[in-house]
């Protein structure tokens, strides 16, 4: 077992708040915490941020002051203004402000604070976290939350799920919508061709044949469409997660394609499609010829 | 197809089509009888209204009488299944419309080749004879054009090699040169000739021309639903033959 010591504290960088978290990176580093980099070298970066070489920031941080690697951020200490570089710019939801991440004890020196927001504990291997989570939670008395890390992350997938429950919502609305107008637009479709159909039948084309081309131009008309779906939603999705959402929430999240709803959605609208049009192109195989034609 | 010899190819009994229902019914054609030999080319004149288009629906089984018999070669079609009827069209007897004969997103080509690729021809083989019909018509060059593409002159033509490439026994066209000027007009009935000499294909052509109706062998005039004339011309005065 081991244990890591984090501190969060609000700061001031130029007369603008900001977070300044004192990182226990060399225990984090030592047990092998994951950190998402999205702009900076990322080789031994704990190690760096632990030996004080520099540190890292948010990617808010980074798009509200507009800095990166290379550049330096000033933070007051009660010592006066003082310049770190930044070596990397990192994932980091906690907090919109925008945070910047130094090491612990470096954090500790300048500011004179010693507190600790939450401590980051190890398990060893063959620890089983539950177990480990209900001695810790006794030793320290249940005041303080204790969560495994599959609880946190339960937690947050809650919390991001419920934040998207109305697209979900909007998501269901709109695949009924689709697939109504399919069946719309394949009843119009058949009906607007009444004098062509007829046309078909008129030189000798059997009913049975009508209504298959009817339905192979129905699932066509479908594979299309979803086709056309993917490629639509996966353009609009992708806009939505790495331009609308950072914009509105300041989430920098990851973009995946939903491959496998993807794969489904072609067949499912075809399958609609064809579906669909079983009783307009029945309908209109039987078309009485005469009047179909007009007025010859 | 079998027939006997003195049998007619087409021949209606007593036909008469009623349309519509109750107060808004209206009579087509009353009590009609017709024998139309293999080999005539009879033409179908007479006022609008008069009932040749329903004359020539009955025949083609586009439509059915409501009384009466309609046969042609050795279908009874008041009582022939659909399937069948439309088996008969594709095979055996071509029609050509006054306007409206192609499907607007086909090439004249396919056009063409529709009846065969109905009959569940490949393509392959469906389209030289598709071409060879074309070049009857003197359209093989037009063979790619859509039909918006196309004059109303070359889109009959069209039409006419459709209706003659799965080489009918019957060919039915009810006034194919209605909607086309003069020269347009008897460069058809040229076509029509043709394919009656060289084919012996038995045609029934509705028209309003007298010039026309003078290359029949045969005309009938219908007036209020009833057959009013019925003039055969002597062998051998055919214009054109
Ligand atoms: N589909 C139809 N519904 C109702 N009446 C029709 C229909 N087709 C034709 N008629 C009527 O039947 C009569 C004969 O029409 P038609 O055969 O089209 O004559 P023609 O072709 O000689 O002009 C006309 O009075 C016409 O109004
Ligand atoms: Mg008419």
């Amino acid at each position: 077992m081991a244990v890591a010591g984090h501190r969060a504290a609000l700061g001031d960088s130029r007369g603008h708040p900001v977070v300044i978290i004192g990182y226990d990176a060399a225990v984090s580093a030592a047990h092998g915490a994951r950190i998402t980099v999205i702009n900076g070298d990322e080789r031994d970066l704990l190690l760096r941020v632990a030996r004080r070489e520099g540190v890292m920031v948010s990617d808010t941080f980074s798009r509200r002051f507009g800095l990166g690697p290379g550049d330096t951020v000033f933070l007051s200490t009660p010592d006066g203004e003082r310049g770190f570089p930044i070596l990397a710019v990192v994932l980091d939801y906690s907090v919109d402000l925008g945070t910047v991440v130094l090491d612990a004890s470096a954090y500790r020196e300048f500011w004179g604070d010693a507190s600790v927001t939450s401590y980051e504990v190890w398990a060893a291997p063959d620890e089983d976290p539950r177990a480990l989570r209900q001695r810790v939670s006794e030793r320290i008395g249940y005041a303080v939350p204790v969560l495994t890390s599959r609880d946190m992350r339960a937690e947050f997938d809650g919390q991001l799920d419920h934040a998207m429950s109305i697209a979900y919502a909007t998501e269901l609305a709109s695949g009924v919508i689709a697939l109504f107008s399919v069946v719309n637009f394949i009843v119009v479709a058949t009906h607007d061709r009444r004098r062509e159909i007829a046309l078909w039948g008129a030189i000798g084309t059997s009913r049975r044949t009508i209504e298959r081309i009817l339905h192979c131009e129905a699932c066509l008309v479908g594979g299309l469409g979803g086709l056309f779906g993917v490629l639509l939603g996966g353009v609009t999705s992708y806009l939505v997660v790495r331009g609308a959402v950072p914009l509105v929430s300041g989430w920098w999240l990851e973009y995946r394609f939903p491959g496998s709803a993807a794969l489904l959605a072609v067949p499912i609208t075809i399958a609609v499609a064809a579906v669909s049009a079983v009783l307009p192109a029945r309908r209109a195989a039987r078309l009485p010829l005469v009047e179909a034609l007009g007025t010859l | 197809m079998s027939m006997r010899r003195d049998e007619a190819l087409v021949e209606l009994s007593g036909v008469t089509k009623v349309y519509g229902e109750g107060t808004g019914m209206v009579t087509g054609l009353a009590d009609v009888s017709l024998r139309v030999g293999a080999g005539e080319f009879l033409g179908i004149m007479g006022p609008t209204g008069g009932g040749k288009t329903t004359l020539i629906n009955l025949i083609g089984g586009l439509d059915r009488p409501t009384r009466g018999t309609v046969r042609v070669a050795d279908h009874q079609l008041e009582r022939a299944p659909e399937d069948v009827i439309r088996l008969l069209r594709r095979r055996h007897i071509g029609v050509v419309f006054q306007a409206f004969n192609l499907l607007p997103s086909l090439s004249a080509l396919e056009n063409v080749a529709l009846p065969l690729l109905a009959d569940g021809l490949a393509r392959r083989a469906a389209e030289p004879r598709a071409r060879a019909a074309l070049e009857q018509v003197h359209l093989v060059e037009r063979a790619a054009a859509r039909p918006a593409e196309l004059s109303g002159g070359e889109q009959q033509r069209v039409a006419l090699a459709r209706a003659l490439i799965a080489d009918p026994m019957l060919l039915l066209a009810d006034e194919p040169t209605g909607c086309l000027d003069t020269r347009t007009g008897a460069e058809m009935v040229d076509l029509l000739l043709r394919a009656h000499r060289l084919r012996g294909v038995t045609i029934i052509l509705v028209t309003h021309d007298e010039r026309i109706a003078t290359a029949c062998t045969r005309t009938v005039t219908v007036a209020d639903g009833a057959i009013v004339a019925d003039r055969r011309r002597p062998v051998g005065s055919t214009a054109g033959g």
